[in-house]
């Protein structure tokens, strides 16, 4: 039986070895033996225990998701490293928290963008994919949508769907830090009316930030 | 009368599939009284309301079962005076009750839809079939609750229909099958030109799935609102009651009804005010006194119930 499996140009190695490549004849993929293989078995009844997966020819290789797809970007946008392998983005809604839905799904998508996980000209799942999968109404994933572009993170083409904007990212944080200077004058302000110092003024600050890093980040 | 609040997030304005206008009705003791409802496409709208609230007549009256006294209903644009017999075909139904003969089978009954409707799709039938488990040659009179439900909406769902009206279809029915008709529901509006209606009396079901929560409150429409905008603008109030007494003087919200007892009172309050209707925070201007939380739907509309009685 050995012989026959040379004949084929399978050794006893490539029995136990990773995915195959696929050739254009093929239509199943080699993945692996389900558990230790016999060489001296039948090739036929050894062939019964290779895992095999069903492949679309011209997509041998592709990821099959239809989710976001991390381009590759310089090394100093990706604080966290990320393997290459693309992965679906993750958002979380908690239906239990006081934020509205649609703000919940603005945030995680901000906070991808500003990341760097979604590049420029990542395509965002579809309204009602999102909407489906979430178990959230297709009203809020518009709004959110909605939201996101008209603040400039990411841009709908009719028909086509929404997309990451080729915005600097170093520009979207600029406008960040405008509206927070705009929120903290404020308080600023507040705090001076009532004579409340410097000091208290960032413990409280402290003390919200702590809050909303303990809470899961929706 | 309420008016019904659509605001449009959506970009442009998407048509609508079901209009109601002024539909009234009177019966030796219930009146349904001018309701006012737009179903556009694309959405799943939840009529909500205790028995006899007038749900299943506000739908009678949709499928032209029943002559409204006053009033004007219109299908996919036109009214349903005009309507003509193609306007079943893209209607899907799932009423209480399954209207076909005992001695029947679901490979049977396809059959005979097959002949009822020019649009049927046999293939996409068997597939509900299997994917409900429904065994073709059992006979209905076989059937438990669940598997009757399950093939009425295996067979609404199989002749393209673009408007699906449900008429309390959740009732009874264990939660794994629940779960797995809204499921259904929600995969059926993925095509933005189908809508559904759906009325029931188990509100836990319609949060889960509605984009429109409408609430019929003996034959009077009391709300119609997108149901997340609902939930964002309702918060519960727990403390004890002086301390819910102080409260009345902020006048940022409107206290909609109360409960107490004799430990504490908690209330229901709306929050008004806010241009942009954004109330995220809202609880640290109350202080540390009072617990505030997000109410559920079904809180919701007790408490307008109640109020109303």
């Amino acid at each position: 039986m050995l012989g026959f499996l040379h004949f084929a140009g399978i050794s006893a190695d490539t029995l136990s070895a990773p995915q195959l490549p696929a050739r254009d004849f093929q239509d199943s993929v080699f993945i692996g033996p389900i558990g230790p293989v016999d060489p001296t078995e039948p090739i036929q009844k050894i062939r019964k225990t290779w895992k095999t997966r069903k492949i679309q020819k011209s997509a041998a290789y592709e990821p099959i998701t239809p989710y976001i797809r991390r381009s590759p970007s310089p090394k100093q946008h990706h604080p966290i490293d990320r393997q290459e392998r693309s992965e679906p983005m993750k958002i979380i809604i908690s239906n239990s928290s006081e934020k509205p839905i649609y703000e919940q799904i603005v945030t995680q998508i901000k906070n991808a963008i500003l990341s760097g996980e979604l590049a420029a000209g990542d395509p965002l799942p579809s309204l009602r994919f999102l909407a489906k999968e979430l178990r959230v109404s297709i009203i809020s994933t518009k709004r959110a949508y909605e939201e996101l572009e008209k603040e400039g993170y990411i841009e709908s083409i009719q028909g086509k769907g929404s997309f990451v904007t080729g915005r600097n990212r170093e520009l979207m944080r600029e406008e960040q830090f405008r509206k927070i200077e705009a929120c903290l004058s404020s308080a600023v302000e507040m705090a001076q009316i009532s004579e409340i110092s410097l000091r208290e003024l960032i413990e409280v600050l402290e003390t919200l930030y702590e809050d909303t890093e303990s809470k899961t980040d929706v | 009368m309420e008016e019904q609040k659509i605001k449009s997030y959506e970009t442009g304005t998407p048509d609508a599939i079901l209009e109601i206008r002024n539909l009234t009705k009177h019966y030796p003791d219930f009146t349904l009284d001018h309701i006012n409802l737009t179903l556009p496409s694309g959405c799943i709208m939840g009529v909500m309301g205790e028995n006899g609230a007038g749900k299943s007549t506000a739908i009678k009256a949709v499928l032209g079962l029943i002559h409204p006294d006053e009033g004007e209903i219109k299908m996919f644009g036109s009214p349903l005076s005009e309507a003509n017999p193609s306007l079943k075909e893209k209607l899907g139904l799932v009423l209480d009750g399954l209207n076909l003969p005992a001695a029947m089978n679901a490979g049977q009954a396809g059959r005979m839809m097959a002949g009822l409707y020019k649009s049927w799709d046999a293939s996409r039938y068997t597939e509900y079939l299997t994917r409900f488990s429904i065994n073709p040659q059992k006979k209905i009179q076989d059937y438990s609750r669940g598997m009757r439900m399950k093939l009425s909406l295996a067979i609404a769902l199989s002749h393209r229909a673009r408007l699906l009206i449900l008429d309390e279809p959740t009732s009874g029915l264990d939660p794994m099958i629940r779960e797995e008709i809204l499921d259904i529901l929600r995969e059926f509006i993925l095509d933005e030109d189908c809508s559904v209606l759906i009325s029931s009396h188990i509100i836990s079901d319609l949060e889960k799935t509605a984009d429109y929560a409408a609430f019929l409150h003996k034959g009077k429409l009391v709300l119609c609102e997108e149901k997340d905008r609902l939930l964002e603008e309702y918060r519960i109030l727990k403390g004890s009651r002086e301390e819910l007494q102080r409260l009345d003087e902020k006048l940022t919200f409107t206290i909609v009804g109360t409960r107490e007892n004799s430990f504490g009172a908690e209330a229901l309050i709306h929050l008004t005010g806010r241009p942009d209707g954004n109330y995220t925070g809202f609880g640290r201007e109350l202080g540390e006194t009072v617990t505030i939380e997000q109410p559920s739907l079904e809180q919701i509309l007790l408490y307008l119930a109640s109020e109303r009685s």
